[in-house]
């Protein structure tokens, strides 16, 4: 249940502190957006229907290989208990898949090893520095995208797994789309195909940027859906949200005390949280690029988290947005000018490019907002 | 009314001195913790403040000289003089805790503890927030309503008696003496230093007296 | 009658305040940051009492801890307790005579050094503190930071404390702590029956609901909260306003009466 509003207005979830120019986002009647209206409907969702419908598909998409299925995971908290799930209670043999970020955290790499060390498969796919540098640096420039190139590979790089090992079933987390607020094209839907996956997650331009890279195809290999194998071979790829209730803070507690997952000694940039997207340093450029895009930040989505899950209110959720959301992340600034090879000119220009001048002013050189969230 | 204030907090080793400094301060109100009776004569306002055992807070206050030298500035030199908590039980004539201990006997009245059966089986010491019903009216009380709030934190109470004419009580399972004023002598059991607005409005009207 | 309190606990670490989330700590700020951003001078009037415990992983520096107890005593007129560490009357004696009016004793809750403190300074200056995780049916209790485990017989050691010398028993989760879920109740039902201490309750507290839920139990005396980021700026101002709306036995302030009275002895005084 949507209703109409001009396409760019500016208003806020009256639940949690979603804006509406969050892309593909939609609002009912008493303004709550459609994560909010998520959080309610999941209480009335048959569960053990969807519990059924998995054990079908598992059987469905069964191959001849040794493994059930893909899990990416990162070593945080989301694929972890993913990957543990679907092995320790559903008794499959998931195989887990990890493109390697690029300017990888050190609390990231511990996790991952913590992860490992239960005894999971891992494929951990590292493509080629020069064309995730590139590809990265064009999704910065032309999408203000600033790690367009992994966010591609994260997928390309499990499809190709999946692929290779002849396996047919991938399941990713969540749906971030419908757990966060964004399209609900997929709610009822347990399988998608990578049509969809590329529509939502890169906004068009896809193709674009691949030949804007000038990279030679063996250079991108590992960033080139195998479409046509998809389709032949008929491989399913899901979300484990769709079978169990997502809660990403219980994945947090499971992580902790099963994998022993490690966190920041201090505030993650942009957030007020420490315990999560920990694998590299770009998510604070890619956050703070998307405050500059579209008014909501990395603590606007983490207190939309909180807020859902009731463990504060929207008030309180608005003080912590207030002090967190705009954050530029100078910690890392000089890592950044180094791996885009950009001097501090060049990149500051992009970065105020992307600004959207309709939300921000400058004020003493920072992008200060015009909106006071209500 | 501009007059010269001048404000003792004694420290005989027992009791939150750096409380009482701080929400002096607040008022904007210099003080000078003594350690020894000195100059005791010289302040317009002393404050006895107080935690711990009445028998070793007797004893300290011989072993510093002032055992004499407060009862001389409340009785003869017509000092302000504020008793909190166990500093307001010290003003009495005596008190059981430790043993029958004689106080400075500003006032005939009698320290004893609350028993279960009094409090009705609450817990004992008496700790936290409780109204202080006004039954007299008292210069401590100047602009503040009646049942309000202030902290208690005792296991000792001041028995009432027949002399005490100007006093205010709390109840705990039984009513008791929470604050008293007789001439230039008030006492409180609670703390007016941890009693927010309540507890600054009351010493702000001790001051101004 | 004797009202319930809300305690708000500040956790220390070597000149930093932290979020903690199951004993995991997490910087926030330093003195600076919490005076800016929870602006006590303000907002200690919708508590009833600070706690501020020096959790200080490293080797902890008494001293450095003093300033900061100090200075956010200086603004706050209520009741003080201040812990982390204390295994000597000395080092109790140094936060009672720099800011604290109670000392919260967990890992060295023993009887020599309770009947040290407690000769001088009265039982009803020592909180006793509990750390415990959840077990099955029953509790395990931790001491050093929620390290070291000392028992799995919650309701013996429960009884062996409510014999101490002590005023208050402070229960603390460490499975519910920082996770905004609500408080653990469950942890009363292992209280003697002649318990007589006050009792304080803690862990996973993110909002005025789980508080309030906190306030309803009658073996509860007071709710304590150390979740720094969900009450930051008007947080602790809105929680009380509700509770107080829904007319929750909590003490009454006024905040603009301690603003009025702000030098007011100066402005008036002859110098």
């Amino acid at each position: 249940m949507t209703f109409n509003k001009k396409k760019s207005e500016l208003f806020w979830c009256t639940n949690c502190l979603n804006n509406s120019l969050r892309p593909r986002i939609s609002f009912d009647k008493k303004g709550w957006c459609n994560a909010c209206q998520w959080m309610v409907e999941k209480k009335k969702i048959d569960w053990k229907k969807r519990r059924k419908e998995l054990l079908q598909i598992v059987k469905k998409f069964k191959s001849n290989s040794i493994y059930d299925c893909i899990v990416p995971v990162s070593g945080g908290k989301d694929g972890s208990y993913v990957a543990s799930k679907i092995r320790d209670e559903l008794g499959l043999n998931p195989l887990t898949v990890t493109s390697r970020p690029p300017l990888e955290l050190d609390v990231g790499k511990k996790n991952l090893t913590n992860f490992l060390k239960n005894s999971y498969d891992h494929v951990h796919v590292t493509t080629n520095y020069k064309a995730m540098q590139r590809l990265n640096k064009l999704g910065l420039i032309k999408k203000g995208s600033p790690y367009y190139g992994w966010l591609t590979s994260i997928f390309s790089t499990v499809l190709k797994v999946a692929v290779q090992h002849n396996i047919n079933l991938i399941f990713y987390g969540e749906d971030g789309e419908i757990e966060y607020g964004g399209s609900t094209e997929n709610k009822n839907k347990a399988i998608f195909d990578a049509k969809y996956m590329i529509k939502n997650y890169f906004e068009g331009g896809y193709h674009q940027i691949l030949k804007q890279s000038k990279l030679s195809s063996k250079e991108l290999y590992w960033f080139e859906f195998p479409i046509k194998e998809i389709e032949k071979k008929s491989i399913g790829l899901t979300h484990w949200g769709y079978f169990e209730p997502w809660d990403s803070y219980r994945n947090y507690l499971v992580a902790k005390s099963k994998f022993n997952l490690d966190e920041h000694k201090q505030n993650s940039s942009g957030t007020f949280t420490n315990f999560a997207q920990n694998d590299q340093s770009l998510f604070a450029l890619h956050t703070y690029l998307m405050y500059l895009k579209f008014g909501f930040g990395r603590a606007t989505q983490d207190a939309g988290i909180e807020i859902r899950r009731k463990a504060m209110t929207r008030e309180q959720g608005l003080n912590l947005v207030k002090l967190y959301d705009n954050h530029f992340p100078e910690e890392f600034i000089e890592e950044y000018l180094e791996y885009f090879r950009m001097s501090k000119g060049q990149f500051m220009k992009v970065i105020d490019f992307w600004a959207n001048k309709k939300l921000f002013k400058k004020v003493k050189n920072k992008w200060v907002p015009k909106f006071s969230i209500k | 009314m501009t007059k010269r204030i001048n404000v003792g907090i004694v420290n005989y080793g027992m009791g939150n001195i750096r409380s009482v400094e701080n929400s002096l301060a607040h008022l904007g109100c210099k003080s000078k913790v003594i350690s020894n009776p000195d100059k005791i004569f010289s302040f317009s306002h002393l404050i006895l403040p107080g935690v711990g055992s009445f028998k070793k807070a007797i004893k300290n206050l011989k072993i510093n000289g002032f055992y004499e030298a407060l009862q001389e500035c409340a009785n003869d030199k017509g000092i302000n003089f504020l008793g909190i908590c166990l500093g307001m039980q010290l003003m009495c004539e005596s008190s059981t805790e430790g043993g029958l201990t004689t106080g400075l006997s500003l006032i005939k009245n009698k320290v004893k503890p609350f028993s279960k059966k009094e409090t009705g089986n609450q817990k004992i010491p008496h700790v936290g927030f409780n109204q202080v019903k006004i039954e007299n009216e008292s210069l401590l009380f100047k602009n503040i309503d009646d049942n309000s709030d202030f902290y208690f934190d005792h296991s000792f109470k001041v028995m009432h008696d027949k002399n005490l004419k100007n006093f205010n009580v709390s109840e705990y399972g039984v009513k008791f003496i929470a604050t008293f004023e007789k001439n230039n002598i008030f006492g409180t059991q609670f703390h007016p230093e941890k009693s927010q607005s309540n507890g600054l409005t009351l010493i702000y009207n001790f001051l101004n007296n | 009658m004797l009202k319930k309190r809300i305690i708000f606990t500040l956790l220390y670490n070597d000149g930093f305040f932290m979020q903690s989330r199951n004993f995991n700590l997490q910087k926030v700020g330093d003195i600076n940051w919490l005076e800016k951003n929870y602006n006590f001078e303000k907002i200690s009037f919708y508590i009833d009492e600070l706690i501020i415990l020096d959790v200080s992983r490293n080797k902890k520096n008494i001293e450095k801890f003093i300033e900061n107890l100090k200075r956010v005593s200086s603004y706050c007129f209520i009741p003080i307790s201040s812990g982390g560490g204390i295994d000597t009357f000395e080092k109790a004696k140094k936060l009672l005579t720099n800011g604290a009016d109670k000392v919260l004793i967990n890992t060295n809750l023993k009887k020599n050094l309770l009947k040290e403190i407690s000769e001088v300074y009265g039982k009803q200056s020592i909180i006793g503190g509990v750390d415990y995780t959840n077990v099955n049916k029953t509790k395990k209790i931790y001491t050093e930071n929620g390290t070291k485990k000392i028992s799995n017989d919650i309701r013996k050691h429960l009884d062996k404390i409510s014999k101490l010398p002590i005023g208050e028993i402070y229960l603390n989760s460490i499975d519910k702590d920082g996770t905004g879920m609500g408080l653990d109740f469950s942890i009363l039902n292992f209280l003697p029956k002649y318990n007589n201490k006050s009792i304080i309750i803690s862990g996973g507290s993110g909002n005025s609901i789980h508080i309030a839920d906190g306030l309803k139990n009658n073996n509860v005396d007071a709710i304590a909260t150390a979740n720094l980021l969900n009450f930051v700026g008007d947080g602790l101002l809105k929680a009380r306003i509700e509770l107080l709306e829904k007319n929750f036995n909590l003490p009454m302030w006024n905040a603009n009466v301690i603003k009025k009275l702000k030098n007011k002895i100066k402005n008036n005084k002859y110098e």
